[in-house]
C-alpha cells in the first residue's frame, strides 16, 4: 500500500485510516469519500430544507405568527436593500427586509429592472422564470443568495 | 370575472415580464456605453408604459406578438453571459469539489519518504 501511494501522480486524496490497510480493493480510488457517499447534488436539497423548516415554524398561539428564518447573509440584505431604494428613489429606511414590492410602488417592470440590477451588482444570473413569484425584499435577497451559492 | 380570464390574463403578464426582461439584457449587449444604455432603457419603458392601458385580451396578445416578432429580430448575436452561469466562459470550470472529499497537494510525496 505505502509503495503504491508513492509511486502515484500528484493529486493524491487522503484515504480514512480504517481503510487504509484493508487490501487491494480500494487502492484505485484516488478520491476517498468520509461518510455515506456524500457528493453530487449537495445545493438544492439543503435549501429545500430551509424552505421546508420556515413553514413548520409558524405558530398558531405565537406573538409573532411566522418567524422567518433567512438564507440571506445580513450583508447581502444590506447591500440589496441599498440597491432597491436607489432603483425606486425611495428612503432607504422605508424598505425593510418585510416589504413587498408592490408597497414601493414597484410594478411588474420596476421589479424586472430591480432584478437586473441586482444580478448587474452580484455578477450573477439568475433564470428567467426564477424571479417569477418575488413579493417581498426578502425573497429578492434569498434569490440572489441562492444564486450566488450556486 | 371568470377563471379563464384570470388564467390568460396571467399567462400575459408572465410574458410581458419575460419579455422586458429580455428586450432590457439585448439592450445592455447593444450598449456600449453605460450613458447609451440609459437613454435606450428609457426609450423601452416608454414603449412598454404606452401600452399599459390596454385592456382587451386579444389586442394585448397581438401586441405582445409584435413586440416578440420585434425583439426577435434585433436580437444580440454576440449576447453577454455572465461567466460563471451557464454559457458562460467560466461555467463549472474549477468546481469545488463535493463535500466530504479532500484533495491533498503533495505532488507524490508521502509522510514516509
Amino acid at each position: 500500500m505505502a509503495t503504491f501511494l508513492s509511486t502515484s501522480p500528484a493529486a493524491l486524496a487522503t484515504l480514512p485510516a480504517n481503510l487504509q490497510f484493508r487490501g487491494t480493493t480500494c487502492q484505485h480510488n484516488f478520491l476517498s469519500f468520509r461518510g455515506p457517499l456524500a457528493g453530487g447534488s449537495k445545493l438544492t436539497p439543503k435549501l429545500k430544507f430551509t424552505r421546508a423548516a420556515k413553514r413548520s415554524f409558524t405558530l398558531p398561539n405565537c406573538v409573532k405568527t411566522t418567524i422567518t428564518c433567512s438564507t440571506a447573509t445580513p450583508e447581502t440584505l444590506q447591500t440589496v436593500q441599498t440597491m432597491i431604494a436607489k432603483q425606486l428613489s425611495v428612503d432607504e429606511s422605508t424598505v425593510t427586509p418585510g416589504t413587498k414590492f408592490s408597497d414601493l410602488g414597484a410594478d411588474s417592470l420596476d421589479t424586472v429592472e430591480i432584478m437586473m440590477a441586482l444580478e448587474e451588482k452580484f455578477g450573477v444570473s439568475i433564470g428567467e422564470g426564477a424571479a417569477e413569484g418575488l413579493a417581498t425584499v426578502q425573497d429578492a435577497a434569498d434569490l440572489i443568495e441562492k444564486v450566488k451559492a450556486a | 370575472m371568470s377563471v379563464s380570464y384570470i388564467a390568460r390574463r396571467a399567462a400575459q403578464k408572465e410574458k410581458v415580464r419575460i419579455l422586458y426582461r429580455r428586450a432590457l439584457k439585448d439592450t445592455l449587449n447593444w450598449a456600449v456605453h453605460r450613458h447609451l444604455f440609459y437613454q435606450d432603457a428609457s426609450d423601452l419603458r416608454e414603449r412598454f408604459e404606452a401600452n399599459k392601458n390596454v385592456e382587451d385580451l386579444d389586442t394585448i396578445d397581438r401586441l405582445i406578438a409584435d413586440a416578440e416578432g420585434h425583439y426577435n429580430k434585433f436580437r444580440h448575436p454576440d449576447p453577454y453571459i455572465v461567466p460563471w452561469a451557464p454559457g458562460g466562459s467560466k461555467f463549472t470550470r474549477n468546481p469545488t469539489p463535493p463535500s466530504g472529499i479532500e484533495i491533498v497537494y503533495n505532488y507524490g510525496r508521502e509522510d514516509n519518504d
